[in-house]
């Protein structure tokens, strides 16, 4: 105890936190830029401080972020939508963030998001639009069709989802 | 008329008998101060659609419930470690626990800290699921010790009964959530079955909260007809208190403000104990205040010690900053609940005895509880 009072000197002044009270040493990992073992660290955390797991995959998902790993990100929101910790609307805006956020090519972890969203949010225009992007990025021209004509059925001044009609109309226009 | 005038006064006996004053120690040891900060938390959430309070989240309209942590908190769990060291002829009457024990805790965090996934996960889950139980032991214990006090001599079946009233949310948080419990001790594949599921939302949402606020009301008219004098209302303040944090807050806050609270109303109980402790002793020296500050002076530290320091140590010998500080705490509550197992006896040579007879209601009867 006594090592350890004397270790701490000003390495980490902070009181314990109630909120996740090891996050300041785990933002020292992030920081040194020590990313993967930081995230190793919330795994440990998941474990063994299931109470809190909706706050640690929050986390999780904001130093994937900053760090441009959008896998680990999305992963995190997968497991707070799991653990039904978000409500529609940010799923809503999680599913067009992630598309945005996809990396050229691999659309595979943003399909999958959006078509859990779509099952739990079937007459959302946004998750209906969201998953015909990612479709029609990885060049699946009528399935994105049908999901965009289904968010303008229920909105039928949906801006996005005309955009995506169009998008739709321009590929198969330069296939031909 | 005789009769009318030998019969006393149901005021005083309702309030029973307090160790400092009334107001003292029913919001600090009944409880009653949690219940006005149960009704704090409860009241920006009910006006969360119109004022600026709703926008705030739990841990931010409770920015200052980290102090409180280490005033109440930390200093309870150290509390016990402080009373064990302190209190009269414990080294030679618990050799193990006072010598022995803290090595062998040593030994199993250590353990759980290097296996945190396997070991350190159960010893969390033990934590957690022994909390509340903890929590309703000392439920029992002081109403129990309020009840002798104030000279109402429980029966055994009225003792059976306010024991399981106590323990009533202690199950509760059994039938609760992931890895605590019967979640914890049960396979995973039993508890998902929908049946199961089904049976204890039934369970949480309306059977326990009917028994839990239910069964004091009816063991108070019970003790009254039986006891032909009331249980003192302090009794079923702490069981109505310990209840209601569990039921009323989800698990993570149900966990930090019980805790909160259980550490303020232990505290008190301690200090209680060990001042009076001190000033029995022929060669004592010092009032009420030193005894209090020293005590309580040497908890907070200790309790700064091991749940800052000593996780910094396992940080040193170059484990992660979570399984250190989680199991370390994990450890800690473990290390309380045992010691609090036995320094709060009341044997016969025992000097918690004394004090719990000292200033009795006269003409109680003899029998002790426990």
């Amino acid at each position: 105890m006594a090592a350890g009072l004397l270790y701490s000197i000003q390495r980490d002044r902070s009181l314990p936190r109630l909120r996740l009270a090891y996050y300041p040493g785990i933002e020292q990992l992030v920081d040194a830029g020590e990313y993967r073992q930081a995230l190793d660290q919330f795994d440990v955390a998941i474990d063994l401080d299931f109470l809190r797991r909706v706050q640690i995959y929050q986390e999780i998902a904001r130093i994937a972020l900053q760090n441009d790993e959008l896998d680990d990100h999305l992963r995190a929101w997968d497991n707070l939508i799991k653990l039904r910790a978000i409500d529609a609307l940010t799923q809503v805006n999680l599913s067009s963030f992630g598309f945005r956020r996809g990396k050229p090519g691999d659309y595979r972890q943003t399909e999958e998001l959006s078509r859990e969203l779509r099952r739990q949010l079937p007459h959302q225009p946004g998750v209906n639009c969201n998953l015909g992007f990612v479709l029609l990025a990885q060049d699946r021209l009528d399935e994105a069709e049908q999901f965009f004509i289904q968010a303008l059925q229920v909105n039928p001044y949906f801006g996005p989802a005309r955009q995506g009609l169009a998008g739709v109309q321009k590929a198969r226009a330069l296939h031909e | 008329m005789n009769d009318r005038q030998d019969k006393p006064a149901v005021g005083p006996l309702l309030l029973g008998k307090s160790f400092v004053h009334p107001l003292f120690d029913y919001l600090l040891i009944g409880g009653g101060l949690s219940l006005l900060v149960a009704a704090l938390v409860y009241w920006p959430a009910a006006t969360a659609s119109s004022g600026d309070a709703g926008n705030l989240t739990f841990d931010e309209r409770f920015a200052w419930i980290p102090v409180l942590i280490l005033l109440s908190n930390s200093a309870h769990f150290a509390s016990s470690t402080v009373r064990l060291y302190s209190k009269p002829e414990t080294f030679h009457t618990m050799p193990f626990l006072t010598m022995g024990f803290p090595l062998v805790c040593l030994l199993v965090t250590s353990l759980c800290i290097f296996y945190p996934g396997n070991l350190g996960a159960q010893l969390n889950s033990l934590y957690l699921t022994w909390s509340p139980y903890h929590y309703a032991a000392q439920a029992y214990g002081l109403a129990v010790m309020y009840s002798y006090r104030s000279g109402c001599v429980l029966s055994l079946a009225n003792k059976r009964l306010l024991r399981w009233t106590s323990l009533l949310p202690f199950f509760f948080m059994c039938v609760g959530g992931e890895g605590v419990g019967l979640y914890w001790l049960l396979p995973d594949s039993w508890m998902a079955n929908p049946r199961v599921d089904l049976l204890v939302m039934y369970l949480k949402k309306w059977v326990f909260p009917a028994l839990i606020f239910g069964l004091p009301t009816i063991l108070f008219a019970k003790v009254w007809v039986n006891e032909r004098r009331p249980l003192p209302l302090i009794s079923l303040l702490v069981l109505i208190t310990n209840g209601l944090w569990f039921v009323t807050f989800n698990y993570l806050q149900a966990f930090t403000l019980a805790t909160i609270f259980h550490g303020v109303q232990y505290l008190a109980i301690v200090l209680i104990f060990h001042v009076r402790d001190r000033k029995q002793r022929p060669e004592n020296r010092h009032g009420t205040f030193y005894h209090v500050a020293w005590f309580y002076g040497l908890s907070l530290m200790l309790g700064y010690g091991l749940f800052h320091c000593l996780p910094w140590a396992y940080r040193l010998a170059g484990f992660g900053v979570v399984e250190s500080m989680l199991l370390v705490a994990a450890a800690i509550n473990l290390h309380h609940f045992i010691v609090d197992g036995y320094i709060w006896r009341l044997g016969k040579q025992d000097s918690n005895r004394t004090i719990v007879d000292s200033d009795q209601t006269p003409g109680s009867a003899t029998s002790h509880p426990g």
